[in-house]
């Protein structure tokens, strides 16, 4: 491998790569491709434009684009400016929009056109990412404890909060991909995921530009294609949602199924009766890693040895991880509590939650950053993840906060109160149900109501299943009692979306 | 041994049960007994209920060493009520800050500094106001059961760059620091501990005061230190052991030699810091194994030597509930030997600071990385004892008083002859450290060295006013305008007038 040895700033990894491995592709896609040096002068002249328009190292600058190589050259121009890339979702819309670019206090925003028209509020700091465009500039320096993005994560009890990560806590996310995959220069990745997750942008393209691979920009997931796909990238490995390893099980086998050329995959959430078989069929290795957008990796099986069964792999070794009860005292092996981590070294993971220091002082007590997840470890200290304790869910790769869901519905005008949590979705994950109780003497229609969410929420976070119901439970402090809705699950009753034919439209 | 709940109102109960009149603190003329205590804990708790405050409300307290401190400090746990201690020296702005930073809903004050207070609070006069709600108060437990991490208390410690901060501790914080100094020195049932220092510190409430009820001991206490009476104190009180401050012991040991300077029960004490050039002579001369630590408001103590195992110059291990390492200015661990910032973080929960009050910034500042940042700087030797350096970070220290060159500053600045101060700390001979101003003046004005200490002591504590004066035509600034005071301290006393060699006194 062609090592990196300077300082942990990732517009520094990108101008090394450029000087060292210059003509190598670093990306390819449908669309067309870049070597490392293409990429790094693309980044110089969006940086070039993005000092044109008034920004500062440190300014931030969102972006809301779909992944391609658009995203990359903006993404790293932002960083080669020395400036604070704030990734939007291409689902979100209206307050979510608001609460992430007036939130990041954006001095930028850079949207793609077919986005333009959810942006309007943000007119005076609106680009389209084709203007951004000026002669090329040299990198501005940066500081390893420098602030390199702020990544927004749906949060439990309140709005999604923006997690910042510096150079060195990013780079530490990344780094510690090359060893959880064994990743060499001649590894290839194939990038199913949005580039405005931070797997995406830590596992598959910061981890391989750190080890001087390739990645495979992916057109949008077919099961049936999927492998054709991956062996015209000559790709050797990839990252999954749990439900993307369900499906390509699914297929009709093949007699090359094994003959394609991947090693090694990971993610989280594979259905887990499956994962031998798949290892076997398809020749290659799964990899169930536990983490978040805070920690970054926080678990991982030690490669190259095989992983245990029924477990997230062993503490990386630049975080210190232990399960606690309610009071912070750590518990003993095989009992369940909830997983807090500390860095074992400077800025090991996130240094805290933009503009919100309360938040991330809870999320701090006792100097343990507290995950919200539940689980244990195993008498080998293997970490066992059980469940989130925290009152979120996750739908196919996406974090949904509960709060923000009823924050939605509770908009409209004949719903009283209702709760948003998550039921297990037949595949893997969640799905997102509500139960609504109406105001008096109005009647709710889930169906219409679902037409409300559609408009309301990003499609991913548009509910499948309503309950309509008289009283939701609530304790004596008239909290509501959420476990007794989860413990009821689908009830004869509960519209189903998806049973309706409900569609819910691509923005 | 107290085995109880950790919580400051259970261990009281406790003592009050099994002791009730068993002296618990001696004072010169007055001793209280853990009924005594207990009874009027409930009163302070229902008279401050009546009041309207409830559990999680804040309350300061402004006393000097005497039952009405004590009795006031537990009888607000009992009600659920978080404390603010106030040093009795302070006035003016600062005062007037802590209150309101702290969002105390009333005070309780010697009756001499209740015209200091200036917000509109209920204010509760020792001797008068408070005595009289006392005597109306019920003696019933109040139905509030604290929760060993509940905040009891908010500290304040001088900031170095802004304000005051107040350092909230949990009950379990109290305890563990209690416990921790407990176990270090041995102290064991009917331990008789002497304090001088004050109940607004965190050193006689948790290192004195709590001992003695974990331990099932007493405590003799005075309101003020005397050098020439002390070992006088100590024999006619059967003290067995105290706690001290650098200043305390270089006191002691330059009274003259006696006879009796072993005759005494006393064997050992507790503090920071232990100078070495007297450390070995003072602990041959009056028979007392010396104890050194390192702590602070934030952890309490940190590292610690034993009472059997120490090591002159070093403040000793890391106590067994915290983690202690020397960082770089990066966070990178130091290699033995080096000196870098003190960093400590713990390994029980609730064992130190949960926060500064209402300054979640700050707080996260010192939490970087999830290591506490002392701001003090030390190093450890190869094996794994500890050396405090001195402090990073711009703050004083003056007889065990912290003092904030910033407030200091803000003060003199507001002088109208003033343009501008730098306020440092300069060596002391008693140990620590003492003030001086370097002070700008407005062109064209003139001030006596004299007439600034005069409008210092209207607004400042009396500790805090400058010993050491000195006018300049202007003040060493780097290219960003920030004072460099890395300069001030190489000129040291260079040209500055002595308050002291002048004759000149601070009142109290």
């Amino acid at each position: 491998m062609t090592a990196y040895g300077g300082d942990w700033v990732a517009s520094a990894i990108l101008e090394d790569r450029a000087e060292r491995l210059g003509d190598r592709t670093f990306i390819t896609s449908s669309a067309g491709s870049l070597t490392y040096a293409e990429l790094a002068h693309e980044a110089a002249k969006v940086a070039g434009a993005l000092r044109a328009l008034g920004i500062q190292p440190g300014d931030r600058v969102a972006t809301m684009l779909p992944s391609g190589l658009d995203y990359l050259k903006v993404w790293w121009g932002i960083v080669w400016a020395g400036a604070v890339d704030v990734p939007v979702n291409t689902d979100f819309k209206g307050e979510f929009l608001e609460h992430i670019v007036a939130g990041s206090e954006a001095k930028a925003f850079i949207v793609a056109p077919h986005l333009h028209d959810r942006a309007q509020r943000f007119k005076a700091i609106l680009h389209d990412p084709a203007d951004l465009t000026a002669d090329p500039v040299a990198r501005v320096p940066r500081q390893e404890r420098d602030l390199l993005y702020i990544m927004y994560t749906s949060g439990t009890t309140g709005r999604a909060k923006g997690v910042m990560h510096v150079n060195r806590s990013a780079l530490w996310n990344a780094a510690s991909w090359i060893d959880i995959l064994g990743l060499t220069e001649r590894d290839v990745a194939y990038s199913m995921f949005p580039l405005f997750h931070v797997t995406a942008r830590s596992a598959v393209v910061t981890a391989t530009m750190w080890g001087g691979g390739r990645v495979h920009l992916a057109d949008a997931f077919s099961a049936s294609r999927f492998w054709d796909g991956v062996k015209a990238a000559a790709a050797t490995w990839f990252g999954y949602m749990g439900i993307v390893i369900h499906l390509l099980h699914a297929q009709p086998e093949r007699p090359d199924d094994a003959d394609n050329g991947v090693r090694i995959a990971f993610g989280a959430a594979a259905p887990p009766g499956i994962m031998d078989a798949f290892e076997h069929r398809f020749g290659m290795r799964l990899v169930e890693v536990y983490g978040s957008t805070e920690l970054g990796p926080a678990s991982a099986p030690e490669y190259p040895q095989p992983r245990k069964p029924g477990t997230m792999g062993k503490p990386l070794p630049h975080l210190l991880v232990e399960v606690h009860d309610e009071d912070d005292n750590p518990l003993p092996p095989g009992v369940d509590g909830e997983i807090v981590a500390r860095p074992a070294v400077p800025y090991g993971m996130a240094v805290g939650y933009w503009n919100e220091p309360r938040a991330t002082l809870d999320a701090f007590r006792n100097l343990w950053f507290h995950t919200g997840d539940g689980g244990h470890l195993d008498e080998e200290g293997y970490v066992v993840f059980t469940d989130r304790v925290k009152d979120s869910l996750r739908r196919r790769g996406e974090n949904i906060s509960s709060f923000e869901v009823e924050r939605g519905v509770q908009r409209h005008p004949d719903v009283l109160e209702c709760a948003a949590y998550a039921v297990p979705a037949e595949l893997s994950e969640d799905e997102v149900m509500i139960a609504v109780v109406a105001r008096e003497g109005r009647a709710i229609d889930p169906q219409a109501l679902i037409g409300f969410c559609i408009d309301e929420l990003p499609r991913f976070m548009v509910p499948r299943y309503v309950r309509l119901v008289d009283a939701l439970p609530k304790t004596p402090s008239q909290r509501i009692e959420k476990y007794r809705l989860r413990a009821d699950g689908i009830t004869p009753d509960t519209f189903d979306r998806e049973a309706a034919g409900l569609v819910v439209p691509r923005s | 041994m107290y085995t109880g709940p950790k919580t400051l109102p259970a261990i009281i109960e406790a003592r009050a049960t099994q002791e009730p009149d068993r002296p618990l603190v001696r004072f010169e003329d007055d001793v209280l007994t853990g009924a005594q205590l207990y009874e009027n804990a409930l009163r302070v708790a229902n008279a401050l209920t009546a009041l309207g405050l409830k559990p999680g409300d804040k309350c300061a307290l402004m006393l000097d060493n005497g039952r009405e401190a004590i009795e006031a400090w537990f009888g607000m746990t009992c009600a659920g009520i978080v404390e603010v201690p106030i040093n009795t020296a302070f006035k003016g702005d600062l005062l007037t800050y802590m209150l309101e930073q702290a969002e105390c809903r009333a005070i309780i004050v010697r009756a001499d500094l209740a015209e200091r207070v200036e917000v509109d609070i209920p204010i509760l006069v020792v001797g008068d106001s408070y005595d009289a709600a006392l005597a109306a108060a019920r003696t019933e437990p109040t139905g509030h059961v604290a929760a060993a991490h509940d905040p009891s208390v908010i500290l304040f410690t001088s900031g170095t760059t802004g304000p005051s901060k107040g350092v909230v501790l949990s009950h379990n914080a109290n305890f563990r620091l209690c416990q921790n100094v407990s176990e270090i020195m041995g102290y064991e049932r009917d331990e008789v501990l002497f304090t001088a220092f004050p109940l607004f510190h965190v050193n006689a409430k948790y290192t004195t005061v709590l001992p003695a009820l974990y331990v099932g001991g007493e405590v003799v206490m005075r309101p003020r230190f005397s050098a020439s009476r002390f070992w006088d104190i100590c024999r006619e009180e059967g003290v067995t052991a105290f706690n001290f401050m650098g200043a305390l012991l270089m006191m002691l040991h330059k009274q003259p030699p006696k006879p009796g300077d072993r005759d005494h029960l006393v064997r050992k004490a507790y503090g920071a810091p232990a100078p070495v050039t007297i450390f070995e002579a003072f602990e041959e001369r009056f028979g007392v194994k010396l104890v050194e630590v390192y702590g602070s408001t934030e952890l309490g103590t940190a590292t610690g030597n034993t009472v059997h195992e120490s090591k002159v110059g070093s403040c000793g291990v890391p106590a067994p509930h915290y983690e202690v390492e020397i960082h770089d200015a990066d966070d990178n661990v130091v290699p033995p030997g080096t000196e870098g910032e003190i960093c400590v973080r713990p390994k029980e929960p609730d064992v130190m600071i949960q926060e500064y009050y209402r300054m979640p910034e700050a707080t996260l500042k010192a939490f970087r990385n999830l290591w506490f940042h002392t701001g003090d700087r030390g190093r450890m030797d190869a094996d794994g004892r500890f050396y405090f350096v001195d402090r990073m970070k711009d703050a004083i220290r003056r007889r065990g008083e912290n003092i904030s060159s910033w407030e200091v500053e803000k003060s003199i600045d507001a002088h109208d002859a003033v343009q501008e101060a730098a306020v440092i700390g300069v060596p002391s001979e008693l140990t620590e450290e003492e003030v001086l101003a370097v002070v700008v003046l407005k062109p064209g004005h003139e001030l006596t060295p004299e007439a600034l200490l005069d409008h210092c002591q209207q607004r400042m504590a009396h500790f805090a006013v400058p010993r050491f004066v000195r006018f300049a035509d202007e003040l060493p600034k780097n290219p960003s305008q920030r004072i460099e005071k890395f300069k001030l301290r190489e000129l040291g006393l260079t040209g500055a007038w002595d308050r002291d060699e002048h004759g000149y006194v601070v009142q109290r």
